[in-house]
């Protein structure tokens, strides 16, 4: 059976509709943003078609881009300008709820978790440094970084050919192993490196946490931050020149990833 | 230029859809779902990075992503 459920974009604890501009596009395209409140917290929503944005619209839609592009920019552009007005919580690409008083209903039960959560927000934007790592360069870095094969390499490196013909071929099984160990010491290291120099909080996703994809390292920084976070990773990037590891800067998000889990449960 | 577009369409994407969907209270859909959508764009993900690779010293730099060492 499908109705009307409700798209929510952010929470806040005074988010007024009509200082949000008035040609903001909503979720599904019109620019109906409602606001809901309830234990002094507000929550900007919009109602939408159970049957364009419920579990079947969204398995259908699952690869997508087209759909999910269009969507996600409305979802940004309406997340964006709330930032602008007050702190919010910024919420994941949909967050639905099924009614009016399920969300009221969440705001009461959740409100000295959603207060704080808004208290550490305050003034704060996400950065994000992806780690980018280039197969040939890191390999070869690889065998210096880890002891085990420095020591095989070093071994090899002085050995007859026939027996450093099979040192070789070990210290290549030797580096595939030891890959994964040297890709997470070596974000274990950014990361200490970023909170030495940065402070506040940081948040990290491994390779694994991202189904293969880089890995990378949120970082929650005052707002006005960019060039000291561009000056630490410009320092850090040339300690690692030639190992073959880049790292690329985003931002300023709204704090999606600090802000994320607050409503599980 | 498409691929700065794409770039920066799919790196919105990584954040707001990253980790999946958060369910709240008594939501209308269910986690499995939820999944779907999250393994699909992971797979859209991967290849960006071999893109973003691929790419890396020729892009420049748009609203949302800079490069280390370059100033505004």
């Amino acid at each position: 059976m499908s109705g009307t459920i409700l798209y929510v974009y952010g929470i806040g604890r005074e988010i007024l509709s009509e200082t949000l501009p008035e040609d903001l596009e909503a979720i599904d395209g019109t620019t109906r943003i409602d606001v809901i409140s309830d234990a002094g917290l507000s929550a900007a929503c919009t109602p939408v078609d159970e049957d364009e944005f419920g579990a079947a619209a969204v398995e259908k839609n699952s690869g997508n881009l087209e759909w999910l592009g269009e969507l996600g920019v409305r979802h940004d552009a309406v997340v964006t300008a709330l930032s602008e007005m007050t702190t919010i919580i910024p919420l994941r690409a949909f967050t639905l709820f099924g009614s009016v008083e399920r969300l009221q209903k969440m705001l009461r039960r959740d409100r000295a978790a959603l207060a704080a959560t808004l208290d550490r927000l305050a003034g704060n934007e996400e950065w994000t440094v992806r780690i980018e790592l280039d197969p040939e360069s890191w390999t070869k870095a690889i065998t210096h970084r880890v002891e085990s094969l420095r020591t095989l390499n070093d071994e090899m490196e002085s050995a007859s050919p026939g027996r450093g013909y099979l040192l070789a071929r070990k210290l290549e099984e030797a580096r595939k192993s030891a890959a994964q160990e040297a890709e997470q010491s070596l974000v274990a290291e950014l990361e200490s490196a970023f909170a030495r120099d940065l402070g506040g909080p940081v948040i990290t996703e491994t390779r694994q946490m991202r189904e293969g994809s880089f890995p990378q390292i949120n970082l929650l920084l005052p707002r006005g931050s960019e060039n000291r976070l561009a000056s630490v990773v410009a320092d850090i990037q040339r300690a690692l020149a030639g190992d073959g590891v880049t790292l690329r800067m985003t931002g300023p998000w709204p704090p999606y990833t600090f802000a994320a889990g607050e409503l599980d449960g | 230029m498409d691929d700065e577009r794409d770039l920066s369409l799919l790196e919105t994407l990584d954040h707001l859809l990253d980790r999946g969907v958060v369910i709240a209270g008594e939501a209308t859909i269910s986690i499995a779902d939820v999944d779907l959508l999250y393994l699909g764009l992971n797979v859209v993900l991967a290849n960006v990075d071999a893109l973003t690779r691929a790419h890396s010293r020729h892009l420049t730099p748009t609203k949302n992503e800079r490069l280390p060492g370059t100033e505004k």
